[in-house]
């Protein structure tokens, strides 16, 4: 008999943002010696098993779309390459790069490059799954039980399970709290018609993933020097942001802009336990009045709006009611239209991933040297900055569907960047 | 698969034999068989690790079966309530039917009996109203104006039955105020109703029922000269003192859920 899962909320909402982006979440983690591909395999099946989402296909049912539960084979999942070191950084991006449709059998794809006496493990998932957040954690549980099961002989199932609905953000809200919350129909979100300079949409564009890394020195040196401001380090790299963005796209000083930033909404939940791998992400539209006279003007300015937020209690819950209402009350294929015409999805983003921590993602204690995640490939116009950091290195990733012309706009971005977080931790040469 | 149908007898074992338990065994004996293979299928070839994770899936056997037998049963005096409660209409309807042409010929007094006859079908109508209303208090808020109609109509039938009574039967002089009580008594019954309900607006309904409420208490007291009718009609201006009162209440109340509420809020931070 077929089994199927409820398409939830954020399930429907990702499929929607099909227009905007590929909907993939990447990762990258090298590690200096050879990954235990058959142990490997066990933990992805049992993990499957556990989130039987990831080999499930979204059934675009246009009354009530569902997810369609799949047999598979581990094959399907995981590959393994042996690769030369000049290879492995194009094999990395090829492999990054792809898109997983929602009606495939798997929503996950696992990929080990063999190269010399290290494994480079990279996993793209189907953002329809779990966001960046429940990703890290999928992660974690991932290396665990594979430590677990190569060190100790425990078997691999120590995955948490239980329910996708958005609903779980309000479970641990006092009565009161949650009564309001699940009142917010009020969709808080303004259209923002500044764009990121990118060239406009060819046939011949290619998903890329640009990549700039700030140095662990430089990092700290941001932690430290946003605490003199009372800034954090979202707000460092926001004001690094909006500064290199006016000077790139040649935004006039006296312009209103604003980017939206992710909040993560398990910010409401005090346990997790019962709550599966999904998404809980909202956005923050950041907006700053002007440019400002420096980059320390700018970061006041995204502070300001930045604690605007902060300091709203139900942070991240506005419209969530009125999506769901929307869903609830039409069938899929009319909600979507509506929801489309009301929905803005921000032009300009930015997704503050965090810490990937290197002991909990180490395999048989062996640490990952380096790595990444980012978010989804946004089709232009649309643009969004992913921030990640392991060992203090701080990554900041931009996947973009263009060409070489694009390639070279972004690069000349994260140029800027660096030179305006330098001149923010007060290294500029100026 | 040794060891998995072991766990199976294990978790099952000292049960005794019957047709759901031998139907129960026998579905999760072929649903167990069925994971085991699609799990090796997907690529796990130690049988360790297929064991464990399907006893992970099915981690009380005995406790679920247990669920499934009161659930059966729970179904099965469902399903008795149901027909006690339709062949005990049928009965109550024929005696009371039967009772009534008893009487009615033994006495011959036609012109009273009918009113135990209605008295009897407004009670049983009362209680049918009464039993959905508590149904559909268990459902969401959406149903909750229905149930406000049928107390009323409850109420509304329950006076009608007092007022019969009273005129018919004692031919009670001022037996009309039977209906304004009956008003009365349908407001109140609302308020009650809004408050347990935690309706969203029923602050507004204890405020708008106040002085409607005052001006058939006073009616009633006039009409039975408990009160003259001068000043009494103070009664009316004086109710406004309580609608004060009820609303200066409701601030306080809902000021101090507030200085919870930062309190909370402010622990949630810390932790």
């Amino acid at each position: 008999m077929e089994r199927q899962l409820t398409a939830e909320l954020w399930d429907k909402m990702h499929y929607l943002f099909r227009d905007f982006n590929d909907r993939m979440v990447h990762v990258e983690l090298e590690y200096d010696y050879r990954i235990n591909i058959n142990a490997l395999k066990t933990v992805l099946v049992c993990a499957f098993e556990k989130i039987p989402v990831l080999h499930s296909s979204f059934t675009d049912n246009h009354i009530r779309p569902y997810w369609r539960v799949n047999e598979y084979n581990i094959d399907d999942v995981l590959s393994v390459e042996e690769v030369s070191e000049d290879e492995l950084a194009g094999a990395v991006d090829d492999f990054l790069t792809q898109c997983l449709p929602p009606e495939n059998q798997v929503q996950m794809k696992v990929c080990v490059f063999n190269h010399g006496e290290k494994s480079t493990l990279c996993i793209v998932e189907n953002h329809m799954c779990m966001d960046g957040g429940d990703f890290k954690f999928f992660l974690k549980d991932l290396c665990r039980n594979y430590n677990d099961y190569v060190e100790k002989k425990i078997s691999p199932i120590d995955m948490r399970q239980g329910t996708r609905s958005y609903k779980s953000v309000y479970k641990d809200l006092s009565q009161r709290d949650k009564k309001a919350a699940e009142n917010l129909y009020r969709n808080i979100n303004k259209k923002d018609d500044h764009r990121f300079p990118l060239t406009e949409s060819q046939n011949g564009d290619k998903s890329f993933i640009a990549r700039c890394n700030v140095s662990a020195d430089k990092f700290l040196k941001i932690k430290s020097e946003g605490k003199k401001y009372g800034a954090t380090i979202n707000d460092m790299l926001m004001a690094a942001y909006y500064f290199s963005l006016y000077e790139l796209a040649g935004f006039g000083e006296e312009e209103s802009v604003s980017i939206s930033c992710a909040i993560d909404l398990r910010r409401h939940i005090k346990d997790m336990s019962e709550t599966g791998y999904t998404n809980h992400t909202a956005w923050m539209q950041c907006k700053i009045p002007e440019r400002g006279r420096d980059i320390f003007e700018t970061l006041q300015y995204a502070i300001r709006s930045a604690n605007v937020f902060k300091q709203d209690k139900y942070m991240g819950l506005y419209g969530l009611p009125l999506l769901s209402l929307g869903y609830k009350i039409m069938p899929h294929a009319a909600s979507e239209e509506i929801i489309k015409i009301g929905y803005s999805n921000p032009m300009i983003a930015m997704s503050n991933i965090g810490i990937l921590e290197v002991d909990k993602l180490a395999l048989e204690g062996h640490e990952p040297v380096k790595g990444f995640m980012s978010g989804a490939v946004k089709y232009k116009p649309y643009v969004l900055l992913s921030a990640t950091s392991m060992r203090n290195e701080l990554t900041l990733s931009m996947c973009v569907r263009g060409n070489d012309e694009d390639k070279k706009i972004v690069s000349r971005f994260f140029e800027l960047m660096k030179k305006n977080i330098d001149v923010l931790i007060g290294e500029s040469a100026e | 698969m040794k060891e998995l149908m072991k766990y199976i007898d294990d978790s099952l074992s000292g049960i005794p034999d019957s047709k759901s338990f031998y139907k129960y065994k026998k579905a999760i004996v072929d649903e167990i068989t069925d994971r085991a293979n699609e799990i090796t299928h997907a690529g796990i070839d130690d049988e360790n690790v297929v064991r464990d994770l399907i006893i992970s899936e099915y981690p009380d056997i005995r406790g679920e079966y247990g669920r499934l037998v009161d659930e059966e049963k729970k179904k099965r005096h469902k399903k008795q309530i149901r027909l006690a409660c339709i062949f005990g209409s049928i009965i109550y309807f024929l005696v009371i039917v039967i009772a009534f042409l008893a009487v009615s010929f033994v006495t011959g007094d036609w012109a009273h009996t009918w009113v135990y006859l209605v008295s009897f079908i407004f009670a049983y109508l009362s209680a049918a109203l009464i039993w959905i209303v508590v149904k559909l208090s268990r459902r969401q808020s959406l149903f909750h104006p229905v149930s406000r109609i049928f107390i009323a109509l409850a109420v509304m039938l329950l006076t009608l039955t007092v007022f019969l009574y009273l005129k018919v039967i004692f031919d009670v002089n001022k037996s009309w105020l039977a209906f304004i009580f009956g008003v009365l008594a349908m407001m109140s019954a609302d308020g009650i109703y809004a408050e347990k309900a935690s309706e969203r607006f029923a602050i507004f309904f204890h405020i708008l029922y106040i002085v409607p409420a005052a001006a058939m208490i006073y009616i009633i007291l006039g009409s039975l000269s408990v009160i003259p009718w001068h000043p009494g009609w103070l009664l009316i201006p004086a109710s406004l003192i309580i609608v004060l009162l009820v609303i200066f209440i409701r601030i306080l109340d809902h000021n101090k859920h507030k200085s919870q509420e930062i309190e909370e809020d402010s622990e949630w931070k810390d932790s």
